[in-house]
């Protein structure tokens, strides 16, 4: 899945993609962020550096693309028939996606989105986007239901999972799963759906 | 070290160049020696005053801050509206990338964080929380869930300044201030109001 060329048609190891990908993490992890280069993640995962670089721009893409083979591809859209019930549900599910060993995972590849304008632009299609529009399907749902009005749902995914990053980005409070039903109750009492 | 007084003007000389530095050759680019040499001021100067460059950004983005006037419009959605507005409109500009450094430094250095929270994020917070109290001193809104009421406030905003998914524009400091006054309880903002065409009552000049 990575968008490096294949230089020379020959089909992949996925074995090596697997072993590449798991290193990736398990440096991140260990070692935090700074501490991984394509080197250490060439060693780790005992394949030449040139196989890396074939497969791989930059380390970031590395572990964005172990973070995403690593996540349940398959998000479902939460039905539990509330605007509030399904905020909290999806909530939820975010909120495992960004804490416990997911945690570096997560601000390696802010940080490098932070760096590296092409990096942010897949980052944000492959990850961010897939996201987004699994909360948008939420609101419109409840629009069609008569819960809520029919809006600007792109504004009401940031109110959602604003406060969720925010938290990623800062630290400033935790990540436990009351916060879900926490954001949920405000997102819900906003547009009038409490 | 000595306990001599330090320049006022050294200070504002170091925090200055720090900034010009960050926009014209990014973050990346930045060094204690590229700082003392733009200041004109001897490396060992910076290095009395601040740990790392990230330091540096930090106590000129707390400075810029601390000038900021706390809104007083008379409503919580006004409130709001102004901060908000006013914040977005600074980090349209240098201060963007500013916020950038200082959240990819944090992001990466533990103990830069909290000093980046302490002081910077925390007294961000502290002015929502007091027009949080004056809306509810005033009987305006019962404000449930303060802690949450302002995540929601400064949420959205990093999301998307660090994401980079959307603009932060005056358009988007009105949607944050209906939603959070009405999540507030704010009685006028109970009613479902989001078709942009509704938006009303700007009190931003």
């Amino acid at each position: 899945m990575a968008y490096a060329p294949t230089m020379s048609g020959r089909p992949r190891d996925p074995l090596a993609d697997d072993a590449i990908r798991r290193a990736a993490i398990d440096l991140t992890v260990e070692r935090g962020y700074r501490g991984v280069s394509i080197e250490g993640i060439a060693a780790r995962a005992k394949v030449a550096k040139q196989t890396v670089y074939r497969r791989y721009r930059t380390k970031g893409e590395v572990v964005l693309d172990a973070v995403l083979s690593d996540a349940d591809r398959r998000l479902p859209i939460p039905d539990t028939g509330t605007l509030r019930g399904d905020l909290e549900v999806l909530l939820r599910s975010g909120l495992r996606f960004v804490r416990g060993t997911s945690s570096p995972l997560n601000k390696a590849l802010l940080v490098e989105a932070l760096q590296d304008a092409e990096f942010a632009r897949q980052y944000r299609e492959r990850y961010i986007q897939v996201r987004r529009d699994n909360a948008r399907e939420v609101f419109v749902r409840a629009a069609e239901r008569g819960e809520i009005d029919r809006c600007d749902y792109e504004f009401l995914v940031d109110l959602i999972y604003g406060p969720l990053w925010y938290r990623v980005i800062v630290g400033h409070a935790d990540l436990a799963d009351s916060l879900a039903a926490r954001i949920a109750a405000a997102a819900a009492r906003a547009v009038g759906a409490d | 070290m000595p306990g001599r007084p330090r320049d006022p003007q050294v200070d504002e000389a170091i925090r200055r160049a720090a900034i010009e530095l960050t926009v014209e050759r990014g973050y990346q680019g930045l060094s204690i020696e590229g700082i003392a040499a733009r200041a004109g001021v001897a490396k060992q100067a910076v290095y009395r005053r601040y740990r790392s460059k990230g330091e540096v950004v930090l106590g000129a983005i707390a400075e810029a801050g601390m000038r900021q006037p706390v809104p007083a419009t008379g409503t919580l959605r006004g409130d709001l509206n102004l901060l908000l507005s006013n914040t977005f409109r600074l980090l349209r500009g240098s201060s963007g990338l500013l916020n950038r450094a200082l959240v990819t430094e944090a992001l990466q250095d533990e103990e830069f964080a909290a000093r980046f929270r302490e002081r910077h994020i925390g007294l961000r917070r502290e002015v929502v929380h007091d027009l949080l109290a004056a809306a509810r001193e005033r009987g305006e809104a019962d404000c449930p869930d303060e802690e949450i009421l302002v995540d929601m406030v400064f949420g959205p905003m990093w999301y998307r300044l660090v994401v980079g998914h959307g603009a932060l524009d005056d358009a988007f400091a009105a949607q944050i201030a209906d939603a959070v006054a009405a999540a507030a309880g704010v009685s006028e903002f109970r009613e479902p109001r989001y078709p942009p065409s509704s938006r009303q009552g700007d009190s931003n000049p």
